[in-house]
């Protein structure tokens, strides 16, 4: 109806346009978007009614001459057949726009409201905007199917008396509906994956989901208990350096780590669970803070089918998996509970088995004072074995496959092993009386991580004992991190200065502290005897940051956001190596190097939209975000270097309705400094400042009520601009000014298909087919040295069928059986394949994983 | 002319891949005898009969100091083993060089004899002259007096990890046109530094260096720091003799 709705406006004009900030997308989402909650004092639980069919209000003729602009706001006494039997008009926007909500309203139809199961009368709000017809049109805040709209989130009613109403058989229970938090985009590269396309192709983790959103590549060259490396518009962000991701508003960087700056393992998500994943790409929005270089990640978690279910998959490489959730009807998404154990011996030559499992649960319920509250717990723990990398001169001689390891000890002792225990607590509270929002939010992280990698093989030479080498390139490092942290934030009702312009602001902060203790060192295998250390710190890191942000509708259809972020970061370093005394040197003091660092970084961000048409939009944005820096490198007193990034980008979307949507980017970012990956330090070394200019496309298609498609291609010049000059302790950078970024591929193209349909009957119960796939376009990346990679094309394809609570389902990645590299380097090792060692730096890959089959069985309870 | 928006991209991605920077580049590496096997050592006229050396591997750094603590990763090398005839008097293939195009300022190299990070022990090539790096054989006359000499000289590497020759200048600005690197040495020079006279007073006529005299220490200063071998870039392809 909706799209049917769009259609007509875009054909003739609006007569009306009844914007609905609580709008539902599709009636066969409304009912799984409901958000039921509330208990009464007794505890009886009250599931509130959910939209089946809406009607758009009709502007009034007589209202055009007056131009009127206003919001009704009604309430609908919602009878237990699901029909609405009473209007009142609790906020006038005058008789004839009351009248035309009215009417409205009453050919809406819902799941009635439910009392332990038992459908009862229900009373809820919800608000009419009406904006005079015109071409153009009211400007809108785009949408994406189907969390970009905002969606009825009906909150129980809180007082005593209702409670007390519907404990004593009331036949009616007073829940208000009001529009769930979904902030407003900040420009065309704001993207919001949802469901459908999350679930088209099949996704091994969490973090693969995010290859959805354009630009995105996920790799696993470190096995499957170390972070992902996330590629982002030109960004090789590694584990997370260059993208903030957060899950359900919990950050999940780790400052300062020591495998990575801005470390982010996302494994801790089960992807049963991801509602919707929004990515900014580009630095826009001032809550965006450390880490937001290339952008950001926002997992929504939550389970959208009320129904628990357990999955049991089995496929290649002897891979097993188990998967249960608990979603129980009567209880909103938000509440869930869901655990996964996963164990695989891996491709290969069995130098990649690991086991994994982890567990995340939420419970969203109210507070007094119309507080909505979401309690989320989530944990993970994994271990692996990690293959490493082969050099590809020993592949194409033959000494080795794609998929071997090396058979020295020191490459078969690699592997890691990680945990992440998260607890937090979100605070929301949207004042019906005048549209103003306040939240708050807790959370408390505690992560451990320990890997051995060898990637060099016997390069390295001990700091303590110089005469020490050969000994093996095993570099351990391990990283304790207790993190604590919270936000506030207070968004204004709309006002409007004058007769044209309206707005509202948002005030937040957001702090975080770590407590971290470090170490990396070289072990010596099989023994795992230490043979020289590297690192040895403890660091405390605070983040204190504040935002303003503010959005004026300068005309109709004009609108500006704009705001500014400002963090201040403190660092206290003890680093227990520092003032190392070299073997040669006479020692006259304990090593040892403690000192203090703080620094404040600053960045405005904005976006201009503008929405000529109904099915226009241009916006364009500027922002200025930060990366914090690595502690153990600042000085006593030094002004934390901060790496600053700004970016701009102009974008226009064509839109029409949800049939359709067109989006074209032109973009540039630029770096104050970079992180590339040093293999011998197992870790990120800076690289100088960079310059990324790229192009981005992206079709978001519904061609039928079936089907959903999605196609992204980005192309990115991305250039080092002044790499470090060579020095004595490295003569020979690997990097030159000017060059091609490594490890970025400059076009990635992207596509994602779901299909579902019904169809057929098998016992009496229809069935419910799915299918899909998602396909992947890497060009050759450029390699330090002057080197390329092998161009890389990948395709996944899933496919069920459901019939009631039995579902059958198969996952193929890698369908094609490509060999590729799923991350190369170039460096120097010897891993003693030939009898005279190369200092040459060598082409090194990581295999990605070969063609894997996984079959599932999935039974809903 | 039509292009496609895929195609668009495409030439985009491509000129995106192209960098002029330390381009991989291979050209030969030749063994380049000077001298005619003949030197001048006070009095002494040296002349050798034979004159194997073993050479390799090289390797080339772009820094000042070529050694392997301080140059990781080098711009250039020549892993093969070679034992040259040092009195021929054409060229002979050593081998590719392989490495990158750009400025190379020192060679960090061994004469036959290793000592690699995972060595226990410096270890002599499978190669080597009897085990040597260099066999030398000649005569050193002095008026009527003349001394026959056989020299059986080891270059070794003085630490695990290290080269025999730890750095030695090297320069040049390697261009993908550079089409052969020769290594230049003079073996008669080396012996300058034997202490002939010494022997001659001895009343030996007939002299074996071996490793750890006097006289072999007198050839590895000569080899290492008075006539050590040096290193040519230049763009001929003339066919060169393999040894």
């Amino acid at each position: 109806m909706k799209r049917a709705t769009t259609h007509r406006a875009l054909r003739a004009g609006f007569t009306a346009l009844a914007v609905l900030p609580a709008y539902v997308a599709l009636p066969g989402f409304a009912t799984t978007r409901a958000f039921a909650q509330p208990a009464s004092p007794a505890g009886t639980t009250v599931t509130p009614p959910s939209v089946i069919t809406h009607v758009d209000a009709q502007y009034p003729p007589s209202a055009r001459e007056a131009r009127k602009h206003d919001d009704v706001m009604l309430a609908l006494t919602v009878d237990a057949d699901g029909h609405v039997s009473k209007v009142d008009v609790l906020q006038s926007g005058g008789a004839d726009l009351d009248e035309a909500a009215v009417i409205a309203a009453r050919q809406w139809t819902f799941v009635p409201a439910k009392k332990n199961g038992k459908s009862l009368a229900s009373r809820i709000r919800v608000p009419f905007h009406f904006a005079p017809p015109a071409p153009p049109p009211e400007l809108v805040e785009p949408v994406a199917k189907p969390h970009d709209d905002a969606v009825l989130e009906p909150h129980a009613a809180s007082t005593e008396s209702d409670g007390a109403a519907a404990e004593k058989g009331s036949t009616t229970a007073e829940v208000r509906v009001t529009g769930r938090p979904n902030p407003p985009s900040r420009g065309v590269s704001d993207f919001r994956v949802s469901r459908p396309l999350l679930t088209a192709a099949p996704h091994g983790s969490g973090a693969d989901l995010l290859a959805t959103a354009p630009g995105v590549y996920i790799a696993h060259p470190e096995g499957e208990a170390i972070a992902q490396r996330i590629y982002l518009r030109g960004f090789d962000a590694d584990h997370g350096q260059d993208v903030e991701l957060r899950v359900a508003g919990i950050p999940m960087n780790q400052p300062s780590h020591i495998h990575g700056q801005g470390y982010a393992d996302l494994n801790l998500v089960i992807p049963e669970t991801v509602r919707q994943i929004r990515v900014i790409e580009g630095v826009y929005d001032p809550r965006q803070g450390d880490f937001a270089v290339a952008g950001s990640a926002s997992y929504d978690l939550g389970v959208e089918e009320r129904r628990s279910r357990v999955k049991l998959t089995y496929g290649s490489f002897d891979t097993k998996r188990i998967v249960a959730v608990w979603a129980p009807s009567d209880q909103p998404e938000e509440t869930f509970g869901a655990a996964t154990f996963r164990q695989t011996e891996g491709f290969g030559n069995g130098t990649r088995g690991g086991i994994s499992g982890g567990a995340v649960g939420q419970y969203r319920f109210n507070l007094p004072y119309d507080v909505a509250a979401v309690l989320h717990l989530g944990a993970y723990a994994a271990r692996s074995n990690i293959a490493g990398v082969v050099r590809r001169d020993d592949i194409e001689a033959g000494r080795l496959g794609l998929y071997d390891a090396y058979a020295d000890p020191s490459a078969r002792a690699q592997s890691a092993g990680t945990s992440r225990t998260q607890l937090g607590l979100t605070l929301d509270r949207h004042a019906s009386e005048d549209g103003s929002h306040t939240s708050a939010a807790l959370w408390v992280t505690l992560a451990s991580f320990r890997s051995r990698t060898n990637f060099t093989g016997f390069t390295e030479r001990s700091r303590f004992e110089p005469t020490w080498v050969g000994r093996g390139d095993l570099i351990e490092q391990s990283n304790d991190d207790f993190g604590l942290g919270g936000s506030t934030s207070y968004s204004s009702a709309r006002f409007e200065p004058s007769k044209q312009i309206r707005a509202h602001y948002e005030l937040g902060s957001e702090v975080s502290t770590h407590r971290v203790r470090q170490a990396q060192n070289l072990l010596q295998s099989p023994q795992n005897e230490t043979w020289d250390m590297r690192d040895d710190a403890e660091l405390k890191m605070t983040d204190v940051g504040v935002f303003g942000d503010a959005h004026v509708d300068i005309s109709r259809f004009v609108r500006v956001k704009a705001g500014a972020r400002a963090d201040l970061l403190f660092f206290d370093i003890d680093d227990k190596l520092g003032n190392f005394i070299p073997a040669f040197q006479k020692k006259n003091h304990i090593p040892g190097f403690r000192r203090t660092a703080s620094g404040i970084a600053f960045g405005p961000r904005a976006t201009v939209d503008a929405h000529p048409t109904t099915w226009l939009r241009v916006s364009a944005s500027y922002g200025e975000g930060y990366r914090s820096p690595q502690a153990r490198q600042l000085d006593e007193g030094e002004q934390a270097p901060f790496a600053k990034v700004k970016s701009y980008e102009v974008g226009v979307t064509v839109r029409d309705g949800d049939a359709l949507s067109l989006s074209a980017v032109a973009y540039e970012t630029d770096l104050s400094y970079d992180l590339a990956f040093s293999p011998q330090e197992g870790r990120l070394a800076r690289i100088g400042p960079t310059t990324r200019r790229g192009l981005v496309g992206h079709v978001l298609a519904n061609p039928a009520d079936w089907a959903t498609v999605s196609l992204s291609a980005t192309y990115v010049n991305a250039t080092l601009d002044s790499p470090p000059a060579a020095t004595p302790a490295n003569p020979s950078p690997a990097f030159v000014s000017g060059q091609s970024l490594p490890y970025v591929p400059p076009l990635l193209v992207r596509s994602d298909v779901a299909l579902t349909r019904t169809a057929g009957r098998a016992f009496g119960k229809s069935l419910n087919w799915k299918a899909g796939y998602g396909t992947t376009f890497l060009s050759s990346r450029p390699l330090p040295y002057g080197q390329t990679s092998q161009p890389v094309f990948l395709f996944d394809v899933a496919a069920s069928v459901r019939r009631d609570w039995l579902e059958v389902s198969f996952d193929a990645m890698n369908l094609l059986d490509s060999r590729y590299a799923d991350t190369e380097y170039a460096f120097v090792s010897n891993w003693q394949s030939t009898a005279v060692p190369s200092r040459i730096p060598a082409r090194h890959v990581s295999a990605g994983a070969p063609r894997t089959l996984l079959a599932s069985v999935t039974l809903y309870l | 002319m039509n292009v496609s928006p895929l195609t668009a991209f495409a030439l985009l991605a491509l000129t995106a891949c192209i960098d002029a920077s330390q381009a991989p580049i291979a050209y030969d590496a030749v063994a380049v005898a000077r001298g005619n096997g003949v030197a001048a050592a006070g009095a002494w006229s040296i002349t050798l009969t034979r004159a194997d050396v073993a050479l390799g591997p090289f390797y080339f750094c772009a820094a000042a100091s070529g050694s392997s603590t301080l140059c990781e990763s080098s711009v250039a090398e020549v892993r093969g083993v070679t034992v040259v005839n040092a009195l021929a008097s054409t060229p002979q293939f050593l081998g590719r060089v392989h490495g990158f195009s750009g400025a190379i300022q020192s060679v960090s190299y061994d004469l036959g004899i290793s000592w690699f990070d995972t060595q226990r022990a410096a270890t002599p090539a499978p190669a080597l002259p009897g085990g040597h790096s260099i066999q030398l054989e000649g005569v050193a006359k002095r008026g009527a007096v003349s001394v026959t000499f056989r020299a059986d000289i080891d270059v070794v590497p003085q630490f695990q990890g290290q080269n025999a020759i730890s750095t030695a200048p090297a320069k040049a600005a390697v261009q993908p046109a550079n089409g052969r690197l020769a290594i230049v040495l003079e073996p008669a020079a080396w012996l300058k530094q034997v202490d002939f006279d010494a022997v001659a007073l001895t009343g030996e006529r007939d002299l074996v260096i071996a490793p750890g005299s006097s006289a072999h220490n007198a050839i590895l200063v000569g080899l290492k720091n008075l006539s050590p071998i040096t290193f040519a870039w230049s763009e001929s392809q003339d066919p060169v003799a393999t040894p």
